[in-house]
């Protein structure tokens, strides 16, 4: 009991840290059809951001952690400026590659400009403490991980409902030029969109360091990747469907790291995507996507 | 009459295409390989086994119009396949102690080694091929890439067959100039046959027009798995090819660099065409060469008493900035939609209405019923 206790924590903080990339991922989607490959590089950002504010700032723990949320919001509008706005309203395949291209120019730069090896973030040792919580053992750090996740996915829901702007893109993402006739500005809300997917990137990119306690290129392309798989395990679209993909790819992956015998173990990952391939296979719309026949 | 029937016909088509590709490219490489000799000859080899790779993830990627991030997968896939059945079984007892006896006391020819390891990328590609068909487009891309992520951890994992993440070794050199030019016409020919045939045009129906090509009977599901499993086939080729031109290889090189560097080559020649991927594989193998000479002649140059002591990367960013600019300004490729033979003809045809009097234009229109 208290094993899976403290593994539903682990799979809770986890898919936690998926459901924030994936709803960024899927709010993008939704609202200008583009398949951010480049999302990861935002997380690559702010933890970067991470780094320079604790090693050349000596910044606090709070500010390190809203300055890599800041940072990954400015690199989200940035690029959406530079590299998204040409391709507005192509085929979603040419805003694919530009996404992809924007991913493997970033990790580049990253390498020549900062480091191709990681950099250490030196992060204050309570972090990795654990505190007793009902006769359980929990890292502070999952604890910070899951009110984290709980916190932004609260004050996205407000956002997305009780906001005009949060309705609006809302609108957007069920039909975009609808929206627009009812008076909706189109740059403003994607713009918003890639701010808030900036600033989700820039919180999993706070969590994900603050358990590794370091960054390097290509930090954020695995976790996006799986991110990504999740969004299209919760349907591809939904913002909703998203966050529980997240959740769901979280604990398959926890329980592939808990249940079968060490030899196993290097096999983990392609456990858990196999996984989840197989539930595309009975449900290719995705948990909570819906199937549309739009051409 | 029948000049126009078999104007129409997919086979002589797609052979005329095929010749209409293949001679320019046999004069190419001749000149690269007689002015630059042994490093020529390298060079072509590397660029006809990207080339068969790009042919066959196009005969997918192009007529289905849904891009993907798995078909270095089953290059690496077949490499490691063919390796295991070439090597010879000295060096596997040294190299791999704990393979099974059967599979360490197997050493085949390269040319059933190929057979086989094409064989093995079908049933991979088979197995992936039936989720991803019912997945939808947008879908797609992505569920590709976690088969890429898939194999690569596979093959790092499975230490006992493919020494994990260090270098698997002793695979025959085998792949010549001819070897890899006759596969490559093939390849072309392969693909040129699926874009002409009735499948090719029907999935390049539901590629302009998912819903519509559904209404008028088109089974998308069943032509995607068909393209895709085909696409596996011809990549599987060019994996065989690269395994017995490296000789020595581990998982990472059949990772994402590899893939960014075919997906930059469909795109620049352009997609939807067998043209498209040859040029494209033309263009970015000679870019990419240039890139790694720069590369090795900025190494310890001094600009404003900064040492320039690591340019990496400069062969990725050649193709990311490519991939950028041609999204930018040029979205289908170089070949959008025409063939060079398709080119070449309408060019002749335009000649000959130039000179003669507008009254015969219509001929081709008419013979086209």
């Amino acid at each position: 009991m208290q094993v899976f206790a403290q593994q539903a924590i682990n799979a809770l903080s986890l898919g936690g840290i998926y459901a924030l990339l994936a709803l960024g991922l899927a709010i993008v989607f939704s609202v200008m059809g583009l398949i951010n490959f480049a999302h990861g590089d935002l997380m690559t950002v702010g933890g970067y951001a991470m780094w320079f504010g604790t090693i050349t700032l000596g910044m606090p723990l709070v500010a390190v952690a809203v300055l890599a949320v800041i940072a990954a919001i400015v690199g989200a509008v940035a690029m959406e400026r530079i590299a998204f706005r040409p391709v507005r309203g192509a085929s979603p395949t040419t805003m694919l590659l530009t996404s992809f291209a924007v991913s493997m120019i970033l990790q580049v730069l990253f390498q020549d400009f900062i480091s191709a090896r990681p950099v250490g973030v030196p992060l204050p040792g309570w972090l990795s403490r654990a505190l007793p919580v009902f006769g359980l053992r929990v890292g502070v750090v999952q604890l910070t991980a899951i009110a984290v996740v709980i916190l932004a996915l609260t004050l996205m829901t407000l956002f997305l409902k009780r906001t005009v702007l949060g309705m609006g893109m809302r609108a957007a993402a069920q039909d975009f030029p609808v929206a627009r006739l009812m008076g909706i500005k189109a740059n403003r809300i994607v713009s918003a969109a890639f701010a808030i997917s900036g600033m989700l990137a820039g919180l999993a990119a706070f969590l994900w360091v603050a358990q590794r306690g370091s960054v390097e290129p290509a930090m954020g392309l695995t976790p996006v990747i799986k991110a990504f798989i999740a969004a299209v395990l919760g349907g591809l679209g939904s913002l909703p469907g998203a966050v529980l993909g997240g959740f769901v790819l979280g604990i398959v992956e926890v329980v592939f790291q808990a249940v079968p015998p060490d030899a196993f173990l290097p096999f983990k990952d392609a456990f858990s995507l196999i996984i989840v391939l197989a539930i595309l296979l009975f449900r290719p719309q995705g948990l909570l996507g819906k199937v549309t026949e739009r051409a | 009459m029948s000049r126009q029937t078999s104007r129409n016909n997919p086979l002589i088509r797609s052979l005329i295409g095929t010749g209409t590709l293949g001679a320019p490219l046999a004069a190419i490489l001749v000149i690269v390989v007689l002015g630059l000799g042994a490093v020529g000859s390298q060079l072509a080899i590397n660029f006809l086994v990207a080339m068969i790779a790009v042919a066959g993830f196009g005969i997918y990627s192009g007529n289905s119009g849904i891009m993907t991030f798995g078909h270095v997968a089953f290059v690496g896939v077949a490499a490691y396949a063919s390796g295991l059945l070439t090597v010879p079984p000295d060096i596997k007892r040294q190299a791999l102690p704990n393979l099974p006896g059967w599979l360490r006391d197997t050493q085949l020819s390269f040319g059933a080694a190929m057979v086989i390891a094409v064989g093995v990328v079908v049933v991979v590609a088979v197995l992936f091929g039936i989720p991803f068909a019912r997945l939808s487009a947008g879908a797609t891309p992505i569920s590709t890439f976690a088969m890429l992520l898939i194999v690569y951890v596979v093959l790092v994992g499975a230490k006992d067959v493919t020494r994990g993440s260090q270098t698997f070794y002793g695979l025959p050199s085998a792949t010549t100039l001819w070897i890899g030019f006759g596969a490559a016409i093939v390849a072309i020919f392969v693909a040129r046959l699926f874009r002409e045939s009735v499948f090719g045009l029907r999935l390049q129906a539901s590629r302009e027009d998912e819903l519509a090509s559904r209404s008028s009977g088109v089974s998308v599901a069943r032509l995607r798995f068909g393209a895709w499993v085909l696409s596996a086939a011809v990549v599987a080729v060019a994996g065989v090819l690269m395994g017995h031109e490296l000789t020595a290889f581990s998982p990472k090189q059949f990772y994402i660099p590899l893939q960014f560097m075919y997906v930059a080559m469909l795109v620049v020649g352009g997609q939807a065409t067998v043209t498209g991927s040859v040029v494209g594989a033309l263009v970015v193998s000679a870019l990419l060469e240039g890139a790694r000479r720069l590369e090795g002649f900025l190494h310890g140059v001094n600009i404003f008493g900064y040492s320039l002591e690591n340019v990496f990367g400069l062969q990725e960013i050649t193709l990311g900035v490519l991939i950028l600019v041609v999204m930018f300004w040029r979205r289908d490729g170089l070949f959008d939609f025409d063939e060079l033979d398709d080119r070449v003809r309408s060019a002749i045809r335009r000649r000959r209405e130039s000179k003669e009097p507008p009254a015969v234009v219509a001929t081709p229109i008419a013979a086209n019923e």
